[in-house]
């Protein structure tokens, strides 16, 4: 059953990614910028330009580039960057180790934090301690994560000099996860908070439901309705929200990542659209979307256990 | 109780901060205090010298390899790997007497066997050399180099097929750094492996995005006299350089201030007020050779009127531009030629006087009926960005019909190459030679869009620039050239950037120069006690 779903889900990811890339290479190509000239600049002649750009591949017509592009791309050859001649495959695969460490250690912490302080809000609802996880979230989650990222990096960096202002190797080799202990804690906070909302609001809705007034009315104690109908329940859709905030920032938290200078996959995309760096944006932008579906599916095995509704 | 517990998980959190600071502070010992951290705000490109590059990778490339000749602080040339130079043949052979005892870094002599090796790889279109079109006779500026010879250990001929004053200027060029390279920088299928080259520092590691570390040649012999530009004595004082990678300025300038780095060369300018309210740190102000402009389109249907350009240019109050996006530092500069340069004079001074009321009268003479402008510009250069604004408030004030079109930079300067646009704040990088920055512009835009000025007498004044490009009547040449350009307006030249440099106290002979690129030979760092460190 399981691996007949898996089979079903992973072929559909081949038409997914077949428009994916096709949209991918389509956009790229329609915003105006050529690499070849960011790259010549005004120092040759509009012969060499034309001679570097068909060095690039860029002269031949689009449907071919793009042929050419998916075929190299299925037999594992991502190309090399025009702007550095760095394999991409290999430039994306450094980078996004860097966003995975951190993404994956801001939003399991967020989702356990989060999810806790929504769940005491709910059972708290009306009282201060619900308004004060209330009126936090809102205030965090209205405040753009750069900002916050910001204030952290001036008092704990610049002020208090407890952590390093730049998030890279030097300092990363000598003392470990310092560099990413600010880009880490600004993620939990934004989305602890967002955490902390849905959480809150799918618990009280599921207070209020038949079956809890029903378990109560049977008798059942307060931490068995809790912890056995109403957690469980108001998980799933707790869970969607971790799976897309997953999703996006594995993709990259490209502003976080310019923050704290890091090297990550955000970071890697901006430089390249920048510099109109093809090879670089399209297989970016394929391996985000792979990371995306890949969570996606993880989220559709994890529902099941949380929801027996819901069938494979 | 919930208090106290929470209180606890504060304490906690902090403690737990505090110990991964101390262990930050405690690794950064690894950074040795003989190193001078210098932010670069973006990665170089390569280490494959003029194929690959930028101005990042110029600016480090300049520290490992170096040219026969190199322009001085005044932006005059001067030998350098060159002990001198005589012209022979009317000026078609240069034949450059090598300095003796200078070394590669592999610890081979530096003979006119790799000059010749290194020019003839430079003129090779396998290379790919981006600067190869300054000496293969393509372009306008181009010298033509038809032979490189030895002539014997220590001396070696370039021969041009005609004489080209404009030469030694062009083998200075800072863009491309024309540096003498050992053989040994390539495998032996002929890619390249790393630049062995005969500079104060070599290469020692570069991590794509985060640093480039570069560690002092002990076999280096220095020219004699002072630190002069390019040229004259590079000591290798601190024994380690690394461009630290960080693109955000922000983030920059609080690195210097946490000193985490040494130097960041320029500020952008929105961020000088605020970094300079450090006392403890050293600021530095320099006129760099990069000029900022609003393009004008001539063929474009509405800007052909050679009456609204003028109306437009009486409309600018350009000192007002200059004060405005330099922050108060900067001056205003109308003409392609720089003050830094030899021949500036009070004629380039000269402009169209700032007179709204002028303005109004030449677009009713030019029957303009309130047609949309549209000045495109971008936001990755703060300045080009400001000086659209500010243009644009004072067209409007004008009863010029102006818009603001921001772009990407990309877009941007592909629409500059196109020619694609009516009006476009922009600036053109540093030229260190009054013929060649105009030639940045003038040219047939049938054969190239990007040429603003297209006109017979144009023509004929850039010949003439060069013919005499180094000769004192050159001064003279750019004089008519600024006063032909005020008549013909294909643009209107506002200010030269400005950079403000910022450095921690204890850093040394660090100082800026026209071309804008940080030099870190002669340069240290002094311990608590003001004793010189790095060595």
């Amino acid at each position: 059953m399981l691996t007949q779903y898996l089979v079903r889900k992973l072929a559909l990811f081949v038409p997914t990614l077949l428009l994916v890339s096709a949209i991918i290479f389509g956009l790229i190509r329609a915003i105006p910028g050529d690499p070849a000239l960011l790259m010549v600049g005004d120092l040759q002649s509009p012969e060499v330009v034309e001679q570097v750009r068909r060095e690039m591949g860029l002269d031949r017509p689009l449907i071919v580039q793009y042929g050419l592009w998916l075929r190299d791309l299925l037999t594992g050859d991502w190309g090399v960057s025009l702007r550095t001649d760095e394999p991409v495959l290999e430039l994306l695969v450094r980078r996004f180790q860097v966003t995975a460490v951190v993404v994956v250690c801001a939003v399991s912490a967020a989702a356990v934090i989060g999810g806790a302080l929504g769940v005491y809000a709910a059972f708290r609802q009306g009282r201060w301690a619900d308004r004060l996880i209330s009126a936090l979230a809102i205030s965090i989650v209205s405040t753009p994560a750069f900002w916050i990222g910001l204030i952290l990096l001036y008092v704990f960096a610049i002020s208090l000099g407890w952590l390093p202002v730049i998030g890279y190797a030097p300092q990363a080799e000598a003392t470990g996860i310092a560099p990413f202990v600010l880009p880490i804690a600004t993620l939990i906070l934004t989305e602890s908070a967002a955490v902390a909302r849905i959480t809150r609001a799918t618990t009280l809705e599921v207070m209020t439901a038949d079956y809890v007034t029903y378990a109560r009315a049977k008798g059942f104690g307060e931490r068995t309705v809790m912890f056995k109908h109403v957690l469980k329940n108001a998980a799933a859709p707790t869970l969607t929200l971790i799976g897309l905030l997953l999703g996006n920032l594995l993709g990259g938290a490209a502003v976080i990542e310019t923050v704290f200078t890091l090297l990550g996959l955000g970071s890697a995309l901006v430089e390249a659209i920048y510099a109109r760096d093809y090879p670089v944006i399209q297989g970016a932008l394929v391996f985000i979307t792979c990371a995306y579906l890949l969570v996606n599916l993880a989220v559709d095995l994890i529902y099941p256990l949380l929801d027996p509704r819901v069938k494979l | 109780m919930a208090a106290d517990r929470l209180g606890a998980v504060v304490v906690a959190v902090v403690a737990a901060l505090a110990a991964i600071g101390q262990a930050a502070a405690d690794g950064a010992v690894g950074w040795t205090e003989q190193e001078i951290r210098v932010v670069l705000n973006s990665d170089i490109r390569s280490t494959n010298l003029g194929v690959n590059r930028d101005g990042n990778t110029d600016t480090v490339m300049h520290h490992i390899v170096e040219g026969l000749v190199a322009f001085r602080e005044d932006l005059s040339v001067a030998p350098m790997l060159a002990e001198r130079y005589t012209v022979l043949d009317d000026g078609r052979t240069y034949r450059f007497h090598l300095r003796r005892g200078v070394r590669f870094h592999n610890g081979a002599e530096m003979t006119a066997e790799e000059v010749k090796w290194s020019y003839d790889r430079l003129l090779d279109p396998a290379t790919r050399h981006r600067c190869a079109d300054l000496f293969n006779g393509r372009t306008p500026i181009s010298a033509r180099i038809v032979s490189v010879a030895v002539v014997d250990r220590h001396t070696v001929d370039l021969t041009l097929a005609e004489p080209t004053p404009i030469f030694l200027t062009s083998l200075a060029n800072t863009q491309c750094n024309l540096g003498i390279l050992h053989p040994g920088s390539l495998d032996d299928d002929g890619t390249w492996r790393a630049p062995v080259g005969t500079g104060p520092y070599r290469l020692a590691e570069w991590r794509r995005g985060e640093y480039i570390l570069l560690e002092r040649f002990d076999g280096y012999r220095p020219r004699g006299g002072g630190k002069d530009g390019y040229a004259g004595r590079r000591d290798p004082i601190a024994r380690h350089l690394r461009f630290l990678i960080i693109p955000d300025a922000a983030v920059a300038i609080a690195a210097v201030q946490v000193g985490e780095a040494d130097l960041m060369p320029a500020l952008p300018p929105n961020m000088i007020e605020g970094a300079r309210r450090r006392t403890d740190l050293t600021f530095q102000d320099q006129e760099l050779l990069s000029w900022n402009v609003l393009l004008m389109r001539p063929d474009d249907p509405t800007l052909a009127n050679p009456d609204l350009r003028r109306a437009i240019a009486h409309a600018i109050d350009i000192d007002a531009v200059a004060e405005f996006a330099t922050v108060g530092l900067g001056r205003a500069n109308p003409s392609a030629h720089s003050p830094a340069l030899p021949g500036y004079s009070d004629v380039h001074l000269r402009r169209p006087a700032y007179d709204p009321g002028e303005a109004r009268r030449l677009l009713r003479q030019a029957g303009y009926r309130g047609e949309r402008l549209v000045i495109q510009t971008n936001k990755r250069f703060p300045t080009m960005y400001d000086n659209a604004v500010v243009i644009h408030a004072m067209l409007t004030a004008a009863g010029i019909h102006a818009e603001i079109e921001v772009l990407d930079y990309a877009t941007q300067l592909s629409n500059f190459f196109g020619g694609t646009f009516q009006l476009s704040a922009f600036a053109y990088s540093g030229r260190a030679h009054g013929a060649i920055r105009y030639a940045n512009f003038i040219g047939p835009r049938a054969q190239n869009a990007r040429y603003q000025w297209d006109s017979p007498r144009a023509f004929a004044l850039a010949t003439r620039a060069f013919a005499q490009a180094d000769s004192p009547a050159l001064a003279g040449v750019l004089e008519e050239m600024h006063l032909a350009m005020l008549e013909d307006l294909p643009l209107i030249g506002l200010y030269n950037d400005h950079e403000v440099s910022m450095s921690v106290a204890t850093l040394e002979g660090y100082r800026g120069w026209p071309l804008g690129r940080p030099r870190l030979w002669g340069v240290w760092k002094r311990d608590r006690t003001g004793a010189r460190e790095g060595n």
